[in-house]
């Protein structure tokens, strides 16, 4: 054997053939635990086989395999996984082991599948043996079929298998999407024999795989992707069913890059004009818009986006579509900034809640840094937009803000005197020192510094006024009274508690003790042997702030936050 | 309890303060009193004369020099309040012209009152004058805090007058001022069970007294600890008190009817004086300062906010009520209000509506209840005249933040009375829960009449949107004083007066504003108060306040009504400067 050089513990051959005669060797492969130890054992199982001492294919047929506990099924599908592409074998030996062990699994398994094509690619023969048996058999397996035409790379091959329906039609088809045309001549021409089974009237399964397929084709001629993708919208267009909808939209998730502007719109429009509550076509939709925003086709895919949450488009909750919300916070600050400036320009409810969803949440408020100048918008448009932020993340007013202060530095001499009041009335008076710092570091050479200056004087003023030296006892709640709201805050925050670990994941998998006294846990829970664990007790707490009208005047603050949600550019 | 009562009297530090309970005092040790403090009225050095038993047990003539806190050096001869000249004006003017003909055979005892002592500076001064000045007619004799202390001591230990079970009431009363509550309750003890002993004529002008001199107390042991709370509600539980003591003698003459006539009053300007301190120092020089009241309650839940914003303009309310009851009637006659008198109740209506400004929860009520906080401020605002347009700006707003929380299930006002309902308030935002919480309301009724009366008719429509729309379940209702009232009112210890229910809606607030002149015109019950007969309407409308009870639409439908249309003519005693006729309703002046 050229392997490494065999370690303590480990099989020698001998014990292989040993064990591949007494009937235990697949058992014995099973129960190996070291990962190391196990890729050891089956390349040397291969090379057992290549030599001709063990026959990896017939122990697929012994009793032993048969027998084989289910709980070991995984392992030594892995074990022919690692084994087969380093296999001496005909085709339909490799054949009969997956089918043997597919038929084990109750289904595809994947590990001997894998390895197969791996054996398939190491030489166009063996491929060529696969097409060969192929062509023979006519339920062999199509997603073999498919590898080895691949690796055979021959059109005309793949395209002698595209008269016979079904999934050797389609392995086909995926094949040739697959391989690289001789010259463009020949990818027209393999254009059109595909186009043939994108045409309405066709089976679904069929048009999915067309279209997947002309998305891969034009990867090898990128001149003349956006032609053929027209083409292929016109054809869906015809017949726009969910399926062919679905690969469009995967087309374009995975060949993107190909499309003009025009084409990946083109695309977006007939796949939105599906209908979005079916699962199948919104995942579709959520991948290739994953894939899109933030790259080069940003904008098309945010105004897709936009068609499908806003209140006068799709209306979907962004909870249909979670990882683009993860995708979306994930954005760089000026793209986050901008789409939060655009949705909140338009005034609609659904996209401006969404923003706040992204970017109001009030833990680890980051604030912008940015500015409406250059934007083109009017006095009142600058307004309203600086409302929504306020109205939409009343609880994030650092990021509320720093949206005032980007419309400061627009420099727009009308707006300027409300947005002081925003930061004054709002911002200030409400949620005092948080905003104030973030003010205060707005920098003498910022433009914004002077109306900033303007609105931090006016709360400062406020502020001195608002304190009473000593405030009158006769104001102050009863004994009673702060009994009862103590006892309440008490029993919230148990509720709070209980459901917070009712919700939690963690919770389930640790152990928990309850300390009653000390200010430290000397815990024990490793055993009486060993030396006790101390840990320091940490408080441990989270805050929001709320807004200072939310106890001087809640109905007032409903009201006002509804009239900023409402907001309309004068 | 005697180191309690010689601390409150060192504590009186003001004129009008030690002379106003000296009087009592001396009638309780069996003085009569024949001279009170007056301010404007010379009184040659007297600051109260009253004849009665010298230790000596011979019958004298004794005229007090009342000085308040220690008296010292500077005291003696110089200032404003100097002794000296007080005494000189009692022996060369007072005694040889003023002493009353009966009087003038009795030997003269002149005395130095003093709150606190007589420091060692200005000892032998007084020591000197006394010497000099004194001869068989005239004798001189110090009174000093401590021996103010016994008297009052003697007077409150009277087993008849304060019995033990009463005194420890009144002891805790004191002890807890600065818990108001327990301090009240304390208090409110105190005085049933003072009420419960008079059944004699004599014993209700001595319980009146009492109470007065156990307000004092309070007050100024709350005053000590900067906690006016307690002997504010005291002052107005006190008040209604003392009412129910007075009743059998009003309208009657004699020495008994006159000494209760004086309790009656000296209770009403004690509480003035006590809401007045209150507001002045508390209250009123903040109302200008944006949310600084509000603020000052120091609680994170907006309903302690609002519960106390709108006590507090009740409270300011209530003060202008008897400001103005005082002006027009507290020498006793009918007298028109001057200039300066009505713009100090128009600067104190202004002072109503800043505070309103700058405490913004007093744009809508939380609960049901606070209705009566606001018509005693809006039955003040709008009799002034003055202020049309902030009464319609106000309930504008009042009626589109109502709208709101209706409609958007938020913090509507509710009728609940339980704190802990009242925090949680609304529980649900259901329309299940709504219905439970506004089952009945005298807030609405009030808000559609002010507001037709005041010509809004955006907000009257908003109302009757509301009422035929989320409260269409709701007992629109008022409540107005019936015949049991005038048993019940000012003890509050039974049910009384009539709901009005079912009241009409219809016709922007007009009909309602017809039926209510008209139950305003024939209203015996109301009319059969005691209060309300002898002029003395501010009472109900503090009984209301502290009871807790509607103001009864009597009050205030005179000026929501045009003139001479057959509107609710109230007695002329209840006249106050009101807004000039609306004869288009629109509320424009």
């Amino acid at each position: 054997m050229d392997v490494e050089t065999a370690k303590p513990g480990r099989l020698e051959d001998a014990d292989i053939v040993r064990h591949y005669r007494a009937g235990t060797l697949l058992q014995t492969v099973a129960t190996r635990r070291d990962a190391d130890d196990r890729k050891y054992l089956h390349a040397q199982m291969a090379a057992l086989h290549n030599a001709g001492d063990i026959d990896l294919v017939a122990l697929t047929t012994s009793t032993e395999f048969e027998n084989l506990d289910r709980r070991h099924h995984f392992t030594i599908q892995q074990a022919y996984g690692d084994a087969m592409p380093l296999l001496d074998a005909g085709a339909s030996d490799m054949l009969e082991i997956v089918r043997r062990m597919d038929a084990q699994a109750g289904g595809r398994a994947p590990s001997p599948r894998i390895a197969f094509t791996k054996w398939i690619k190491s030489t166009r023969e063996r491929a060529a043996e696969v097409v060969r048996s192929a062509e023979a058999d006519p339920g062999f397996d199509p997603e073999i079929l498919m590898d080895a035409l691949v690796v055979v790379a021959n059109e005309d091959a793949a395209s002698a298998f595209l008269v016979e329906p079904g999934p050797r039609r389609r392995a086909a088809l995926a094949a040739l999407g697959t391989i690289k045309p001789k010259n463009l001549k020949s990818a027209e021409a393999t254009f059109g024999r595909m186009m043939e089974f994108a045409a309405p009237g066709i089976d679904e399964d069929t048009r999915y795989t067309t279209i997947s397929s002309v998305f891969e084709l034009s990867r090898h001629y990128k001149s003349r992707a956006s032609k053929w993708i027209d083409s292929l919208v016109v054809v869906v267009k015809d017949n726009p069913t969910e399926s062919a909808r679905c690969a469009l939209l995967n087309g374009l998730r995975q060949r993107a890059g190909l499309l003009p502007e025009k084409d990946v719109r083109l695309v977006f429009a007939v796949a939105t004009d599906g209908d979005l509550t079916q699962l199948r076509l919104r995942d579709a939709l959520q991948g290739a818009l994953y894939q899109l925003i933030g790259g080069v086709h940003h904008e098309a895919a945010i105004d897709c986006l936009t068609t499908c949450v806003a209140s006068n488009g799709k209306a979907l909750p962004l909870k249909e579509f979670e990882l683009l919300r993860h995708r979306l916070t994930e954005l760089d600050r000026a793209s986050l900034f901008a789409l939060a400036i655009r949705w909140f320009a338009t005034g609609d409810t659904l996209l401006c809640q969404i923003v706040s969803d992204l970017i109001g949440a009030p833990l680890d408020q980051k604030p912008f840094d940015a500015s409406l100048a250059g934007l083109a918008l009017t006095s009142g448009e600058i307004i309203a937009v600086c409302h929504k932020a306020i109205g939409f993340m009343p609880l994030a007013p650092v990021v509320a803000a720093s949206f005032v202060v980007a419309a400061l530095r627009a420099s727009d001499k009308i707006a300027e005197p409300e947005l002081v009041q925003l930061l004054f009335q709002w911002l200030l008076v409400n949620f005092r020192e948080t905003v104030a710092a973030y003010l205060k570091k707005i920098g003498k050479e910022d433009v914004a510094h002077k109306p900033v200056r303007a609105a931090l004087k006016m709360y400062r003023s406020y502020e001195s006024d608002c304190r009473i030296a000593t405030p009158p006892k006769e104001l102050q709640p009863s004994t009673y009274q702060r009994g009862v709201v103590r006892q309440n805050h008490y029993l919230a925050s148990r509720e709070i508690s209980k459901q917070a670990e009712r919700q939690s994941i963690f919770a389930g998998l640790v152990h928990k003790s309850t300390l009653l006294y000390g200010r430290k846990a000397v815990t024990y829970a490793r055993g009486p042997d060993v030396p006790p664990t101390s840990m320091e007790m940490k408080p441990v707490s989270a805050h929001i702030e709320m807004p200072r009208l939310q106890t001087v005047d809640p109905v007032g603050l409903e009201l006002l936050l509804s009239i900023f949600r409402i907001s309309r550019p004068k | 309890m005697k180191l309690l009562l010689s601390d409150y009297v060192a504590s009186l530090r003001e004129r009008g303060e030690l002379d106003a309970i000296l009087p009592d005092l001396l009638s309780a040790r069996g003085f009569h009193v024949i001279s009170r403090p007056a301010i404007g009225v010379v009184q040659n050095g007297v600051d109260v004369a009253a004849v009665g038993n010298d230790e000596d047990g011979v019958r004298k003539l004794f005229l007090f020099s009342v000085k308040a806190g220690d008296l010292t050096r500077a005291d003696w001869d110089t200032g404003v309040q100097a002794l000296r000249p007080s005494l000189t004006e009692i022996l060369d003017i007072y005694v040889p012209n003023r002493i009353p003909p009966q009087y003038r055979t009795l030997k003269v005892v002149v005395c130095v009152v003093v709150g606190g002592i007589v420091q060692q500076s200005a000892q032998p001064a007084l020591t000197a004058y006394f010497k000099r000045y004194g001869n068989r007619k005239v004798s001189f004799q110090e009174w000093n805090g401590d021996r103010i202390a016994d008297i009052l001591l003697q007077g409150l230990l009277q087993e008849k007058l304060l019995p033990k079970p009463l005194r420890s009431s009144f002891q805790k009363a004191v002890a807890m001022v600065d818990q108001p509550d327990v301090a009240y309750e304390h208090f409110a003890r105190l005085l049933f069970a003072l009420q419960a002993k008079a059944t004699k004529d004599k014993d209700r002008v001595l319980v009146a007294r009492q109470i007065n001199i156990c307000l004092w107390v309070l007050f100024v042991w709350a005053r000590d600890v900067d906690n006016l709370d307690a002997p504010y509600r005291a002052s107005e539980l006190a008040l209604l008190h003392v009412w129910e003591l007075a009743k059998p003698f009003l309208g009657k003459k004699g020495a008994q009817a006159k000494a209760m006539t004086a309790a009656v009053h000296q209770v009403i300007r004690l509480h003035v004086i006590v809401a007045g301190l209150f507001l002045e120092i508390k209250i009123l020089p903040y109302v200008g300062r944006q949310h600084a009241l509000s603020l000052a309650v120091g609680s994170d839940e907006p309903a302690d906010v609002n519960l106390k914003m709108f006590d507090m303009l009740g409270r300011l309310a209530s003060a202008g009520h008897w400001m103005i009851w005082l002006a027009r009637y507290g020498n006793g006659e009918l007298k028109e209000l001057n200039a300066q008198q009505i713009d100090g109740l128009r600067k104190h209506v202004a002072d109503g509506f800043k505070l309103i400004m700058n405490n913004p929860s007093l744009l809508l009520p939380l609960i049901d209840q606070q209705a009566i906080d606001l018509a005693l401020f809006l039955t003040l605002a709008g009799q002034m005249g003055h202020a049309d347009a902030d009464i319609r700006e106000w309930l504008a707003e009042m009626v589109r933040r109502l709208k709101t929380t209706v409609m958007g299930h938020g913090r509507y006002p509710a009728a609940l009375t339980d704190y802990s309902d009242i925090l949680a308030h609304p529980k649900a935002r259901t329309d299940e829960y709504q219905r439970e919480v506004t089952s009945g309301s005298v807030l609405i009724p009030l808000l559609l009449a002010f507001a037709a009366g005041y010509g809004d008719a955006r907000s009257v429509t908003t109302i009757e949107e509301l009422i035929a729309g989320p409260l269409a379940h709701c007992t629109l209702q008022l409540w107005t004083p019936d015949e049991k009232s005038e048993k019940h009112l000012y003890l509050d210890d039974d049910g009384h007066g009539a709901g009005l229910s079912d009241l009409p809606t219809t016709r922007s607030g007009v009909d309602l504003i017809k039926v209510l002149a008209e139950i305003g015109n024939h209203s015996p019950g109301f009319g059969n108060l005691s209060a309300v007969k002898f002029g003395f309407f501010p009472l109900v409308l503090t009984a209301c306040r502290h009871y807790r009870l509607p103001v009864p639409p009597q009050f205030w439908i005179p000026f929501l009504t045009p003139r001479g249309t057959g509107s609710a003519e109230t007695d002329d005693r209840q006249a106050q400067p009101r807004p000039k006729k609306r004869s288009d309703g629109s509320g424009k002046k």
